[in-house]
């Protein structure tokens, strides 16, 4: 038998519908402060910056690449990092695996 | 256009939202807890799969781990193309898989299609992770995301209550939003309703296999790595209400 506690279906069941609530109860919150994120107040970028891209430079109102909101990711690589100079953090390439499948390329978003 | 604020009223704001935004980390990390608590079930009944290496037992789909996650990918026996929102959470599977196994956890995809027009589609999209085809056994039914011909009329149960089918297929084009999701997977709405998404997890230990932990609908909402993106973006998933089927394979978008 294996140390983690076996049981029946209907004892999972009755633990796993008490867990059910408390996730329900978890993604509401979530839902609720996605919307307080949107109510917090915008503030004006005075300051120019300047980016180095593919495309040659860029400023940060170019990088919205036709679209009305810009996702920045602060990826770390630079001298600092371990890797550093042939390879950026070993956490970030982690997440950016994820992040050409994730890139929500229709909903206005770069 | 919001209210546009200083700095300083930004920054005040931002850091009472700051102290929710732990509160809720928090509480995730309490749930996930809670979900590793809850008691094992054996596995009794011998399920059978088809695999790109041929037919595997539900010990083998483990591959040498000792855990197994499986996403219950919408591919029905009907359909002509997997669903498009299940094919937007796959968009990030290939990604996340060497990871995991990393773990002790092996993750593949679960379809009741059969194997060819899985792998077919797999091509198609461009994806490497492995997906095994359920066609003849009851896998996916056991495990609450596929229902027969009769639970689509009597009633069925999908994420721990009762699903109403019956009115849903009766109401037929009415239900646009069904309506179209059931023309993007080539059927129509009783075909494509023999399936609903779902996540399931599984443990091997001295060879048996036990069910630990399944989530449906909502609860599963995480497999679309684009979400929380957009719950950070200035505005959201602005999906409307009800919300917009805008979800589209990857290659079937326009230009955006």
């Amino acid at each position: 038998m294996p140390e983690h506690a076996v049981g029946t279906r209907e004892e999972w069941l009755a633990a796993r519908i008490e867990l059910l609530e408390q996730e329900k109860h978890l993604t509401r919150r979530s839902d609720e402060l996605a919307r307080r994120r949107r109510e917090l107040p915008w503030v004006a970028v005075e300051k120019e910056y300047s980016f180095e891209t593919e495309e040659g430079t860029k400023t940060l109102a170019e990088l919205f690449d036709g679209r009305s909101q810009l996702l920045v990711y602060h990826f770390m690589f630079g001298p600092s990092v371990d890797g550093w100079p042939e390879a950026g953090c070993v956490g970030c390439s982690y997440t950016a695996d994820s992040l050409d499948g994730a890139a929500p390329i229709s909903r206005s978003t770069t | 256009m919001n209210r546009v604020g200083t700095r300083d009223e930004w920054r005040a704001a931002r850091i009472e939202l700051l102290e929710r935004e732990k509160e809720l980390t928090r509480r995730s990390d309490e749930l996930a807890r809670e979900r590793q608590e809850l008691s094992w079930v054996p596995v009794e009944e011998e399920y059978s799969f088809e695999t790109d290496e041929g037919r595997k037992t539900l010990p083998e789909l483990f591959d040498g781990r000792s855990q197994l996650l499986v996403y219950h990918f919408m591919f029905g026996p009907a359909y002509t193309a997997g669903c498009p929102t299940c094919s937007a959470a796959a968009d990030t599977f290939d990604g996340g898989v060497v990871h995991l196994n990393q773990r002790d956890l092996t993750f593949l995809c679960a379809s009741r299609a059969p194997l060819e027009k899985l792998q077919a589609y797999k091509q198609r999209m461009g994806w490497s992770f492995p997906w095994v085809s359920t066609a003849g056994s009851d896998f996916n039914f056991d495990f609450g995301v596929s229902f027969t011909e009769e639970q689509q009329r009597e009633g069925a149960e999908y994420n721990y209550r009762s699903l109403e089918l019956k009115s849903v297929l009766e109401q037929g084009v009415v239900n646009d939003q069904i309506a179209e999701l059931a023309a993007a997977v080539g059927t129509d709405l009783a075909g494509y309703l023999t399936e609903l998404p779902g996540l399931s997890a599984f443990a091997l230990e001295d060879g048996v296999v036990y069910h630990t932990y399944s989530c449906y609908a909502r609860g599963g909402e995480f497999v679309l790595g684009f979400y929380p993106f957009l719950d950070r973006a200035p505005k959201g998933r602005d999906e409307g209400s009800p919300p917009e089927n805008w979800i589209r394979r990857h290659d079937e978008y326009g230009d955006a």
